[in-house]
Formats: structure tokens, sequence, C-alpha cells
């Protein structure tokens, strides 16, 4: 059976609100996808479900043999900014490997998002942005077979941007990823699909080439 | 007056004292996590839901420890089952647990046949009436809960941290999470005999408090509260003893004064150096 990434009929609610609802989708290794739509149009819950990061009211989710290593960078962290670690250990912390191989790959994606001279800094020392490089750093080092980028853009100033889609340029084209966006995504990031998140998800026509 | 060779003498002193050891290192590991987690106000509902345990416990006959210990592990077990997204109304389940644990055990010591046992003792503390067996059921649980996370400290800390986080890397977070609350539990249970029900969660949140405003790094917050609960349990100890009032409520006010001197403290988070050379860099 080929790996793939199903729902069916999901739904998700969050208290009494209904999140998303009817949605059926598969994903494949190796694709491109832009999730789009209003805020609050369900995409964070969205990309949560397909990571296993929600519960489902109703319908199935079925991840078959696929994927082993997901990862995500969240639009706000999930932790506390007093808690007493440092940059380099939250990144290591999930990366693959032998303690030393995880070192390495965090000192890697550290460079990559200019946050080398951050390494030994604490959590709450950073400014917003350097927050958010760290968590597209953490997500990176994890080196992922599946890759959720939930809004990476906002709160970046341009060079940081720009050395998002340098990474992102050199992943493996057999990693699958989501990027959850409101601007325009970068030239060389070429969606297979785009989906259309408001409550309900829609695969969008494919827009002309321009 | 009295003196420390003097109070060394008595069996009951070195029995409280060494109480007030294995409490410290209880504070400074599991409070560590308690106070990062934001396990605050949970660690207060198990201690007064165990109150309803130790009212059974003492109506069947029991050691009330046993009836505390049971009660705590099944309201941790319980509480681990709640997610942070389903759990919007953990705050109030919590006040309910508090408060229902409370009930029950009043109204058992009330139907228990025979004299009412020191009510106080178990609501506050006396750590000066720890006997010898006691003080080797608080070893031995001390030790359980330090090899627990001596096995799982990695995952333990990654629950902690960012649960979410902890998921995608593939650790087994209701797992974690149970054993995180079931070590909050056995904590709760031993350090009753000192602080009893109402004044645990002091024992369990100043330390690491105190702690977070002196070290940086995990490590040396967890080794830092270990020595701030040492100074408090075996220090509030003593001025129990010169002062002759009760030591549970002297611990936590002299916590509490500790706590209020860190605050003079700066916090330990400006670092120039490593700040300008990340300009420098831009």
């Amino acid at each position: 059976m080929t790996p793939s990434l199903r729902l069916h009929g999901a739904e998700v609610r969050h208290g009494r609100d209904v999140a998303l609802q009817g949605v059926d989708l598969q994903i494949e290794p190796g694709e491109r996808l832009a999730v789009m739509g209003p805020n609050g149009g369900g995409k964070t819950t969205l990309v949560r479900l397909l990571l296993g990061l929600e519960r489902l009211a109703t319908g199935r989710r079925e991840a078959v043999g696929w994927p082993r290593r997901p990862a995500l960078a969240p639009q706000v962290p999930g932790f506390d900014r007093g808690f007493p670690a440092t940059v380099a250990a939250v990144v290591a912390a999930s990366a693959p490997g032998s303690p030393t191989e995880r070192r390495e790959r965090a000192a890697a994606a550290l460079a990559d998002f200019g946050l080398e001279d951050l390494a030994r800094a604490y959590l709450s020392e950073l400014s917003g942005g350097e927050l958010k490089r760290v968590l597209l750093a953490r997500a990176f080092a994890a080196e992922p077979d599946f890759l959720v980028l939930d809004e990476p853009t906002a709160g970046l100033d341009g060079p940081s941007r720009e050395r998002l889609w340098q990474r992102l340029a050199r992943l493996d084209p057999a990693v699958t990823v989501i990027l959850v966006t409101h601007d325009a995504p970068p030239a060389s990031f070429v969606p297979t699909r785009s989906l259309w998140v408001d409550r309900h998800v829609e695969t969008l026509p494919e827009a002309g080439h321009g | 007056m009295a003196d420390w060779t003097e109070w060394w003498q008595l069996e009951f002193f070195r029995n409280a004292l060494a109480a007030s050891v294995l409490a410290s290192v209880l504070c400074g590991v599991v409070g560590t996590l308690v106070v990062l987690r934001r396990l605050v106000a949970l660690s207060g509902s198990i201690a007064h839901a165990a109150f309803g345990g130790l009212g059974a416990a003492f109506y069947g006959g029991f050691d009330p420890r046993l009836g505390a210990l049971g009660v705590a592990l099944g309201a941790a077990a319980a509480l681990a089952g709640l997610d942070a997204r389903s759990s919007e109304r953990q705050d109030a389940a919590l006040g309910v647990l508090w408060a229902v644990g409370m009930a029950v055990g009043m109204v058992f010591v009330h139907l228990a046949p025979g004299y009412p046992p020191d009510l106080l003792a178990f609501l506050f503390g006396n750590v000066l009436l720890v006997r010898s067996a006691d003080l080797a059921v608080a070893a031995a649980a001390t030790m359980v809960v330090l090899v627990t996370f001596a096995i799982a400290a990695r995952g333990l800390v990654a629950v902690a941290f960012d649960e979410d986080q902890a998921r995608l890397d593939g650790r087994p977070v209701t797992l974690l999470r149970f054993v995180l609350l079931a070590l909050v539990a056995l904590s709760v249970v031993v350090l009753l005999q000192l602080v009893g029900i109402v004044l645990v969660v002091a024992l369990l949140s100043i330390p690491p408090l105190v702690a977070l405003r002196l070290a940086r790094g995990l490590g040396a917050v967890v080794a830092t509260a270990t020595v701030i609960a040492l100074a408090t349990t075996a220090g509030g100890l003593a001025l129990a003893m010169v002062l002759d009032w009760p030591p549970g409520p002297v611990m936590v006010l002299l916590g509490a004064a500790l706590l209020g001197l860190s605050r003079l403290v700066p916090p330990p988070a400006a670092r120039p150096a490593a700040r300008n050379r990340a300009e420098g860099t831009r």
C-alpha cells in the first residue's frame, strides 16, 4: 500500500464551536500544499489535525506507514518563554540521532536562520522574531518527512524571510511541505495543490501561469 | 537555652530533620516541574482530595497515608486523561475535586468510632511527630520519585516544556503526563507529614520560584530549589523549636520571606554580552 495520510469526514470541535466539518483529504509524500483562507477559518486546526494534534469529533484520520517524522513550525510557541532552556537545547531536543548528531543538526539549523550567536541564549531573552526563527530552526532540525509551516513569515523581517525560502528550496523533494499563508508564496515554492479552508476544505482550481 | 547539640540528642528532632532533607529533594525535583508546567493548583487539588482517602483509611482502620496515596494516585490518573484542549473546565474541576475531597474526609472522620484523630496535624502537618517507621516510608517514596525521574527525565521535561512538540517527537505524552502527576501525588503524600494538606502547595511552589529568580538552566534551577527547600524546611524546623511555634506554618512563612527577598534580586534575564554580539552580526 502506498504511504498516504487521509482524512475521512473529519470534524473537529473546540467546545461548542465547529472548527472543521466534512473534511475529506488525501496527502502523499512529496506534495507541496498551500493552505489559505480567512482568519478563524480553521487553517491551523486542519494542519494540527493532519499532524495528529487534534481530537476528532467524528470521522477518521488514517496514517498509512507515513509520516514517520512530522514537524511543525507553529504560529505561536507551545511553550512558556520562562522555561529555563537555551535555544540550542530546544532545537537539539527534537533533532534525530545521537547526542552529538543532535547538536550538529541543531547548529546547522540555527545557522540556516542566522541564530548562531543566540545558541546559548535563554528563551526569555529572545525577541518575538527571534523566537519565530527558533521555531523554524527546530522544525527543520527534526529532519522531517512531513513539514508544516503555519504562517511562517508573520513577524519575520525581510532577510529572515529570505533565509526561510532559501532553506525551503534546499529541502529534499521527497518531503511533504504544507505552507499555511496569507501572503503569496515565493516563486521557489510551487504548490502541487492549494487548499481553501473556511470550516470546510476545498481544493482551489489551478491558477494560470503569470 | 536549647542549642543544636542538645536538640540532636532528641530522636524526634533527628527524625524531623531527616524528613526535611527528604522533602527538600522532592521540592527541588518535582516542585520545579510543577511550577514550570503550571501544576500548582492541580497539586493543591490532589493534596486536598487526598484528605478524602485519609479519612476513609482512618475510618477503615488502615494507615491513613495508604488512603491518601490511593486517592492522590487516582486523582492523578483522572487528571492525566484531560488534555490541554479538552480541559476548558479543568479549573472548575480542580476546585470541585479540592472541596469534595475535604468533605468526604471530614464525613469519614466524623463517622469513625472512638477519639477523633488530630485533625490539625493532618491539615497543617507536624514534623515533630515523624517516627522512624514514617521516615523509612518517606525515604522509600523519595527513592521511587528519584529513580522514576532518572529513567524518564528527558520525556518528563519534554512534556513539561511543550506537549505538542513532545507528541510530534513521538513521545508517549499521555503516559508521561500520568507519570508526572503520579510523582506529584507521591510527593504530596510525603510532604503531608511536614506541612499538612493545606500548606503542601507552598513547599512545592516556593523553592522553585525562588530558584528561577536565582539560577539559569534547568539543572541549576533544580539544584537551587533543593537548597532553598532545605533552608526552608530545616530552617523552619529550627525556628519553630526556638519560638515554640508549630513547625509547618513556620516553614511556609520562612519560605514566603525567602521568596520576598528573592524578588529584590534582579532577574537573571539580561545578558548584555550575548545580546550585543548578536546585534553586531546583523
